[in-house]
């Protein structure tokens, strides 16, 4: 026992103490955001301390420590699991959600929840935390769904508007398709295991995993937005800034990727898994940054260059070098949340203006959030010695050594050299040419709080990869030499991205306008998905529950076979069988043979 | 167990007599004392029951249940409150006795060793839920729903009685403690499957299998707020509950047996919650939800194996909370709006905020969110019929996504979007509402730190 676990459960603990003291108080507190704030840049310099005591001494702890219940066998404790992955991502997320916050304090003064919203950002983080640090399945499972009610929660977070609130749903939806795989593995394992501990499971030998492997690859599938559930993640964009910085970069949608990496002691076996996610990730890679091309909204860009680079993790997972991936996850955390930061300061300034066509010059204007917004572009494309690039760079040198098939390489390099395609045009639209705004608008980016939590970032985007790769002990023996063609594919396809994309955007200034071309509808169509999946299929099933569930069976079949029918039937033979007809002349008319009758043998009696 | 009944007894003096500006809190603070009492049971110390006499005992599967029962009587008193403000003293005063009186069959039939006085008090409890919905129903198809209510359960249950009288002459004994030693395997002949179907269709309507569940929705929809809450946390569970008990008796049969019914509810979860889609009613949405959560049940109790007994048993506790409470927080709206209808109400965040965290905790704990008893439920039940069969996954899939929709559709279209104009001069929400459903929400909130102590028998 030293300083490692007591400091791990000081910053979980921490990170409590805001809303357990939001419940004491009744009154509103006008300094609650800025003391959530400083709760979690504190719980950030505390968790730094186990990281750099798992760094330089490589201690993995497993903390347990309330015994929950047990059930026959299986017995469930609250169960920590400080590793390699916990360990790092902690300090990271943190990092980014402490910069994050200092620039909501910013972004919404004007709303009067403020303190409502910092409480529900912060919950956000805690289930996050809960998610990466848990040791069984059932806890994991316990921040897996809170992450995903908190982004309902805060992507409707203006519940006045109906588009935040089907954005809301849509994100419940599409995660709770994936929820029923994390079930599915929940019920396989302790079928098979009799465990939910990690270690447990990955202790047994196993013959044939597809079955739970197949229920996370679709848990993952939902929450990190993969293709076939990703258009949640674009619509999600209905929430607030910082709710998407949040989400996009160290929370939630990293935690499909987070959860295969968890369980890559099994997914390294099984080669059918492993394929499925290679193509999986390839086709989402692909997929979304073709739909990024064509987006005038600033936030739809990065939120499909989020989802494309969320593939490319899968990618990374699917040619079995999960460590990589994470790398991945903890460099694109910085430059995600930094990009998504600058696109709310260039929105705040244009009067809520999200229309890239709608911007333009705004080099001038916005000096410290264009160089921002650069080096995060750059960043992104995994331009050399920038933070992306220690992760980038090495997945794709990666997926050109390994063994791999063919299309799915080829899909990732495409959309990696598309990513320097939408990247330019944002950097194009935003910030060159002539201003397209209007002039009435006041632009100003001098507030303390937006400058001071750009900057950090900024310092991530640039450093933090640099210092994360080289602190971290390799896990996977590098590949010592590679021809130089290889070398130089991840940054031959990206320079030839830029070109083609500065080269088009120059020339379509002067181009006619023309009918639109096929590809360009399919792109900005999002690939016809929300036309067909979100207007097809809840018709169908709603008219389905309409007419066959509710009218049909319900109050047709059910309702006529056995009450209704029951009650006809009553009536029927009651009717058939009594005496009584309802003659009433006929009644009448009887009594009339006992009056004559009586009439007679009365009168003729003597 | 006396000291449960006679305090029970003595509420209805106790509300003839009291001051008429006291009957309420009176009966509310005397009935939540008897549920503090009833806490001592949910402690079962060993793997026996406690027997309290040759009649009654509890052991730790009815314990849950008739804690549930007695919890849930000071809150129907709490909440029916405001409906009865307008009606004259002595109606008032029958109201409550008539709760009363339901709460004593039902802690009597929670507890009986008996088969024959199980039985007995299961029917009766149809009496005071009768007059409860008919009397003081909101609009005239409360008497066709008092009807539908009465046939079902009746009809169901006559088999039952010939059963039982058949197997009292077969075993000499109906006492739950005996009969699972003597009980004989049933012969694989005809007459063991009607004897099968007369013992399980009884609770098969009450709990209510999916094809027998029209009496639900409309004893629902047109019950007082106390009926419909009352309804949905406690008399459903009578089913389950007895399900539980007569399967010893019905041992090898129900292996084969089930296959029809598990279908029926398998299918019939995934209709119901599919209607709850398209509910405008918001009484009848959450009595579909009940009815698609009890499938479920039927499903755990059907399969017949320690995992699914204990998410049965969970689910059946925590659902019992939820419909409940979410019945109160239906109510809370009907006497603002004086509307069923859910999208008169919408956007009554903006108004009434903490009444709107009451409903997004009733949605999350009714979606199951984890670590909520509910959840504990479901995913045991889940569990167990992944091992059945592994093809069940897809259904109960699907019922997972489609309770998640209609759980979060209903909180959306009442608590958000925009405000109308005709609910601006509504009431604040009271203390007594507000503590209501908070004394809803504690016990769900507490039991998932201890869910052992309502998972039934541990084996």
């Amino acid at each position: 026992m030293n300083l490692f676990t007591s400091s791990i459960i000081t910053t979980l603990l921490m990170l409590t103490m805001p809303i357990i003291l939001t419940s004491a108080s009744t009154h509103k507190n006008k300094s609650y955001p800025q003391y959530v704030k400083t709760t979690v840049s504190y719980a950030f310099m505390i968790s730094t301390i186990p990281m750099v005591m798992f760094l330089y001494s490589g201690q993995e702890v497993i903390i347990s420590n309330w015994h929950w219940m047990t059930i026959q066998t299986l017995k469930l404790t609250l169960s920590f699991k400080l590793d390699y992955f916990s360990m790092i991502f902690m300090p990271v997320a943190l990092f980014v959600t402490w910069s994050i916050m200092e620039f909501s304090i910013w972004y919404m003064h004007t709303d009067l929840n403020i303190s409502h919203f910092f409480k529900y950002l912060l919950m956000f983080l805690i289930t996050m935390m809960i998610l990466v640090t848990a040791n069984n399945l059932l806890q994991l499972f316990i921040g897996w769904e809170g992450v995903g009610i908190m982004s309902f929660l805060l992507i409707g977070w203006w519940y006045g508007r109906a588009d935040a609130n089907t954005a809301a749903l849509q994100a419940v939806l599409y995660n709770r398709i994936g929820d029923v795989g994390f079930i599915m593995a929940m019920a396989w394992f302790l079928l098979n295991t009799n465990a939910w501990d990690f270690q447990q499971i990955f202790a047994i030998e196993h013959e044939n995993l597809n079955i739970p492997l197949a229920g996370l690859l679709l848990a993952a599938t939902g929450k990190s937005a993969q293709f076939g559930l990703h258009p949640w993640l674009p619509s999600a964009m209905e929430g607030p800034t910082p709710v998407s910085a949040l989400l996009h970069s160290s929370t939630m949608v990293v935690a499909g990727v987070f959860l295969l990496i968890r369980f890559y002691p099994l997914m390294e076996h099984n080669k059918t898994i492993q394929t499925a996610t290679l193509c999986l990730g390839a086709m989402t890679t692909l997929f979304t940054a073709a739909c990024a091309l064509t987006q005038n909204d600033i936030k739809k860009i990065i939120a499909f260059s989020t989802s494309s680079q969320l593939g490319l993790m899968i990618v990374t997972i699917g040619i079995n070098q999960p460590h990589l991936a994470f790398l991945h996850i903890c460099t694109h955390a910085f430059f995600k949340a930094m990009l998504f930061m600058c696109s709310g300061s260039i929105i705040h300034s244009l009067n809520d203006e999200q229309d890239i066509r709608k911007m333009g010059g705004l080099f001038k204007a916005l000096p410290l959030t264009t160089t921002a917004l650069i080096i995060g572009v750059l960043a992104l494309t995994g331009m050399p010695f920038l933070t992306g690039f220690y992760s980038k760079d090495l997945i794709i040198e990666t997926a050109n050594t390994s063994y791999t098939n063919a299309w799915a390489l080829l899909t990732t390099l495409v959309a990696t050299s598309m990513t320097a395609a939408y990247s330019t045009r944002i950097v194009f639209f935003v910030l060159l040419g002539q201003p397209r705004f209007n002039p009435v608008i006041i632009i100003n980016e001098n507030n303390p709080l937006l400058i001071n939590s750009i900057k950090r970032l900024l310092l991530g985007s640039i450093f933090a990869g640099y210092l994360i790769f080289h602190n971290i002990t390799p896990t996977t023996i590098p590949q010592t030499t590679m021809p130089y063609y290889l070398k130089m594919m991840a940054l031959a396809v990206t320079m030839l991205g830029f070109i083609l994309a500065l080269e088009l955007n120059s020339t379509t200034q002067t181009l006619k306008l023309d009918y639109p071309q096929n590809p360009f509808k399919f792109s900005i169509q999002l690939g016809y998905f929300p036309i067909i999946i979100h207007r097809l299929l809840p018709m169908m099933s709603l008219s389905m529950s309409q007419k066959m569930a509710s009218m049909l069976l319900d109050t047709t079949w059910l309702e006529n076979v056995l009450p209704k029918s029951i009650s006809y039937f009553q009536m029927k033979s009651s009717i058939t069988v009594s005496n009584q007809k309802g003659l009433i002349k006929l009644y009448f008319l009887s009594f009339m043979i006992t009056l004559v009758l009586s009439f007679f043998v009365l009168n003729f009696h003597e | 167990m006396l000291k449960i009944i006679f305090p029970t007894m003595m509420l209805v003096p106790l509300t003839w007599a009291s001051k008429p500006n006291m009957i309420w809190i009176n009966t509310t603070a005397y009935s939540l004392l008897i549920s503090l009492i009833s806490l001592t049971y949910l402690n079962q110390l060993s793997d026996n029951s406690l027997n309290f006499s040759l009649l009654f005992f509890t052991d730790s599967l009815s314990a849950p249940l008739l804690t549930l029962t007695t919890w849930l009587l000071p809150l129907m008193l709490m909440a029916s409150q405001f409906h009865l403000s307008k009606e004259t003293l002595t109606r008032k005063k029958l109201y409550i006795t008539m709760l009363v009186l339901l709460q004593l069959f039902l802690i009597m039939t929670f507890s009986a060793m008996e088969l024959i006085l199980f039985y007995i008090l299961f029917e009766a409890t149809l009496v005071p839920t009768l007059v409860i919905i008919t009397r003081w129903g909101n609009q005239t198809e409360r008497l066709n729903a008092g009807l539908y209510f009465l046939f079902y359960t009746l009809v169901g249950s006559l088999p039952l009685l010939i059963a039982l009288l058949h197997t009292q002459n077969n075993l000499g004994s109906l006492n739950f403690l005996l009969m699972q030693y003597w009980i004989q395997p049933l012969p694989n002949s005809w007459s063991s499957m009607f004897l099968w179907l007369a013992c399980m269709m009884a609770f098969m309507v009450k709990m209510p299998l999916y094809g027998l569940h029209l009496w639900l929705p409309k004893a629902h929809v047109e019950a007082p707020i106390a009926g419909s809450m009352v309804l949905a946390a406690v008399l459903l569970k009578l089913g389950g509950y007895g399900m539980m008990r007569i399967t010893t008796l019905l041992s090898p049969l129900t292996s084969f047996m089930a296959y029809p019914f598990m279908m029926l509810s398998l299918w019939g979860m995934i209709m119901t919650s599919s209607i709850c889609l398209r509910q405008t009613d918001l009484k009848s949405l959450i009595a579909y939800s009940s009815v698609s959560h009890m499938a479920l049940v039927i499903v755990a109790v059907l399969i017949q194996t320690p995992w699914s007994y204990m998410g049965a048993t969970a689910l059946m506790i925590a659902h019992g909370l939820t419909s409940s409470l979410l019945f109160c927080l239906a109510n809370s709206n009907y006497e603002r709006t004086h509307s069923r209808t859910m999208i008169l109400a919408r956007g009554l965040q903006t108004l009434l905020p903490l009444m709107a965290a009451w409903w997004l905790l009733a949605s999350l704990t009714n979606l199951s969110l984890p670590p909520t008893i509910n959840l504990i439920g479901e995913l045991f039940v889940v569990v167990a019929t992944f091992s059945w069969s592994n093809i069940t996954i897809t259904l109960m899939g699907t019922n997972i996504i489609i309770t998640a929709l209609y759980s979060l559709y209903m909180l959306i279209t009442t608590q958000r979007g925009k405000c109308t104009n005709h609910v601006k001069s509504i009431k604040p929400s009271f203390t007594r509402e507000n503590a209501l459903m908070a004394l809803h929400l504690l016990p769900l909130l507490l039991l998932s730190l201890n869910p052992k102590m309502i998972l039934g028998p541990i084996y």
